[in-house]
């Protein structure tokens, strides 16, 4: 059977579907709370996934992530606190038309906005990702060593404030993945005589670990907070609300401008969707005629930043698609997801399973279209999920976290994998560390190691084949310009707060 | 000294542990199982890259800290971080030994009283949510979580 309709036919099925719409529909919710992020809940959905057929699980994945970026908006709208740190410029014009008594408006532009860049950057990852696989098709075990190494240093150096702190945190996920059986000879590798060690640390507690823990642990740390946030929209004027041509045609440019500089940052691995609604917000702002109305509640403020960080989803799919390298922490939780189902992404990926590939594609546009339809429909039950305190929920959900972690092997290691892993996550939140390089590191070491022992096998231990290969060296000069600008910027800081400046490298989206 | 250089000095503590001591060990299981005739790249190749960009990273944190210190004081409310990861590991102590029905409502009856909840949602939520849990993974995806002893 032809794969597109193959896909299409598994999509249809109704278990699929009914996980289609209650994934957008619980994406919203928790990306709507604020302290509950994308990550979170992509997080805690992966143990799940175990037990799921690959489209379904990859159903449940992508309407989570999608759904959840927009959700951010909520909040950050109505209560002046962005859902997930990707909507934080969101705040800027967002919140200020809200209290003018034009929240809804507000919601809709974004919602409309998102739903642009989401199709933008989805169109491009269907352009762009069969090439981009194509070429590298032809890529040997240097080449690969190569890409993932330049992944490596590019997402250690472009995520989070500091160029030090992404990388350190890089290399402490590369030294956790060499925890368990060598990959090339099987010699067990730090694992203590622990049996549960020797397929290594699992990924799913890891995960659940670093991302939902770790800020559970900051929550409690802020006692959790039992106030509920004060929203309500009844009081609006309908008419003052409603949407015109005249505010479509305001916003055209500058959500084309702002779903191009999404998309554009969403294939670098690393960056992600917090940084890409700022510049996107930046851009929109200087490239106006009139810039006087940002920051007061115009129109294209809110476009901007959220056409951006909806065009980041798709555009994180290219690179993890097609070389199998993470985009951004939530690509690299569903990287690993894939390969829990016994697909390998990269560009054999196109060739091999051509029908994962369409079930990504479709998932990601129907995904968009649904949150589309809810967001439209429940603006005003979404805003009332605002008023759950957290005080009941961080604590539930922390209890989800310890069944998540035990039910990926049945083991109780997991458990204490997923605990070590929170607290090293919170630790790392709380000195400016970023999280997103440990765990996509930790994800590529495993297929660095393969290809870089295989190089070097095939060589008898000689770098040459490294230092005269156009991919090595092309790829090389990238990271050293990376790290001179990246080293730049760290050298002419004086002393800014690391937080301020936190990215998706943080624990947050 | 700050918090990151704190954690820098550890890492660095930690690399040099897993550079000198760990790694070394790795290299003798493996001389002593032999390679065959054939060249081959050891198993202490990444760890031994790996220990060393962390040393160098660390090194690196412990220079340039000053520049990117944290905003946000690292002792600030830490006492409640604390308070709740001691009740999750005492949750995973628990449940391989009294099952997860009873450890979880336990977890739950704890941080609410410690984090003072409304008694009656506390209530609603510490007896419901273990058993929805419970049931969802026994019933939707066969798989049991460890068994309640006390139930």
């Amino acid at each position: 059977m032809d794969p597109l309709f193959q896909a299409l036919v598994d999509l249809g099925q109704p278990a699929t579907m009914l996980t289609l719409v209650l994934s957008v529909a619980i994406g919203l919710v928790i990306g709507a709370i604020p302290g509950l992020s994308v990550n979170i809940a992509v997080a805690l959905a992966v143990p799940l996934t175990i037990f799921m057929p690959t489209t379904q699980a990859l159903v449940l994945l992508i309407g989570l992530y999608g759904s959840g970026i927009f959700g951010g908006s909520v909040s950050a709208i109505l209560l002046n606190a962005p859902g997930t740190p990707a909507s934080a410029a969101t705040i800027f014009d967002g919140f200020p038309m809200a209290q003018q008594g034009l929240a809804t408006k507000a919601l809709r532009i974004s919602l409309i906005a998102s739903l642009y860049g989401a199709v933008f950057s989805v169109v491009l990852l269907i352009l762009v990702a069969p090439e981009l696989a194509n070429f590298a098709l032809g890529f040997g075990p240097v080449e690969i060593a190569s890409l993932l190494l330049f992944t490596f240093f590019v997402i250690g150096i472009l995520s989070g404030a500091s160029l030090a702190k992404g990388l350190l945190s890089a290399a402490v996920g590369m030294v956790l993945a060499t925890v368990g059986s060598d990959p090339m000879l099987g010699t067990p590798r730090f694992t203590f005589g622990q049996t549960a060690l020797m397929d290594g640390l699992t990924y799913v507690p890891l995960l659940v670990g670093l991302f939902a823990l770790a800020e559970i642990l900051e929550e409690a740390s802020r006692g959790f907070s039992q106030r509920i946030g004060k929203v309500s929209l009844s009081g609006e004027d309908r008419e003052a609300n409603r949407i015109t041509g005249k505010d479509m045609k305001f916003i055209a440019f500058p959500m084309v401008r702002a779903s191009a500089v999404g998309s554009a940052i969403g294939i670098l691995p690393g960056i992600g969707a917090t940084i890409a609604s700022f510049l996107a917000y930046g851009d929109a702002k200087r490239s106006a005629r009139d810039s006087s109305r940002f920051g007061k509640g115009d129109l294209r403020g809110v476009a901007a930043s959220e056409s951006a960080n909806n065009a980041v989803v798709g555009a994180t799919f290219i690179p993890t698609l097609a070389l199998g390298i993470p985009g951004d922490a939530v690509t690299a939780i569903l990287l690993g997801a894939l390969v829990l189902q016994g697909v390998t992404p990269g560009p054999l990926i196109f060739v091999m399973n051509p029908g994962i590939v369409y079930t990504i594609y479709l998932t990601l546009l129907f995904s968009t279209l649904l949150m589309a339809i809810i967001g439209f429909i429940a603006v005003r039950p979404l805003a009332m999920t605002l008023r759950i305190p957290k005080i009941y929920l961080m604590p539930c959900v922390a209890l989800v976290c310890i069944a998540g972690a035990y039910v990926a092997r049945n083991n109780i290691v997991d458990v204490w994998v997923m605990f070590g892993a929170g607290l090293l996550g919170f630790v790392f939140n709380r000195t400016g560390v970023p999280v997103a390089p440990l765990l996509i590191t930790f994800i590529i070491t495993r297929p660095f190691e393969e290809a870089l022992r295989q190089a070097l096998t095939r060589s008898e231990g000689s770098f040459m084949p490294f230092l005269t290969n156009p991919v090595t060296l092309t790829l090389a000069a990238l990271v050293a310009v990376f790290f001179v600008l990246a080293l730049r910027r760290d050298l002419s800081r004086r002393k800014t707060p690391a937080s301020s400046l936190s990215s998706e490298g943080t624990n947050h989206g | 000294m700050t918090a990151d250089r704190v954690l820098a000095a550890v890492l660095l503590l930690g690399a040099a542990v897993y550079l000198g001591v760990l790694v070394p060990e790795v290299g003798r299981a493996q001389s002593a199982l032999g390679s065959g005739d054939f060249y081959t790249v050891g198993p202490t190749a990444l760890p031994t890259f790996a220990g060393t960009m962390m040393a160098i990273f660390a090194v690196a944190v412990l220079l340039m800290g000053r520049r990117t210190a944290p905003e946000v004081p690292f002792t600030q409310g830490l006492g409640g971080g604390l308070i709740f990861a001691a009740a999750v590991a005492a949750a995973a102590v628990l449940l391989p030994r009294i099952g997860f029905l009873p450890a979880s409502v336990l977890f739950l009856a704890v941080v609410f009283a410690l984090f003072r909840a409304k008694w009656w949602v506390a209530l609603i939520l510490t007896i419901v949510l273990p058993v929805v849990i419970d049931q969802i993974l026994r019933k939707v995806f066969p798989v049991p979580l460890p068994g309640a002893a006390l139930f």
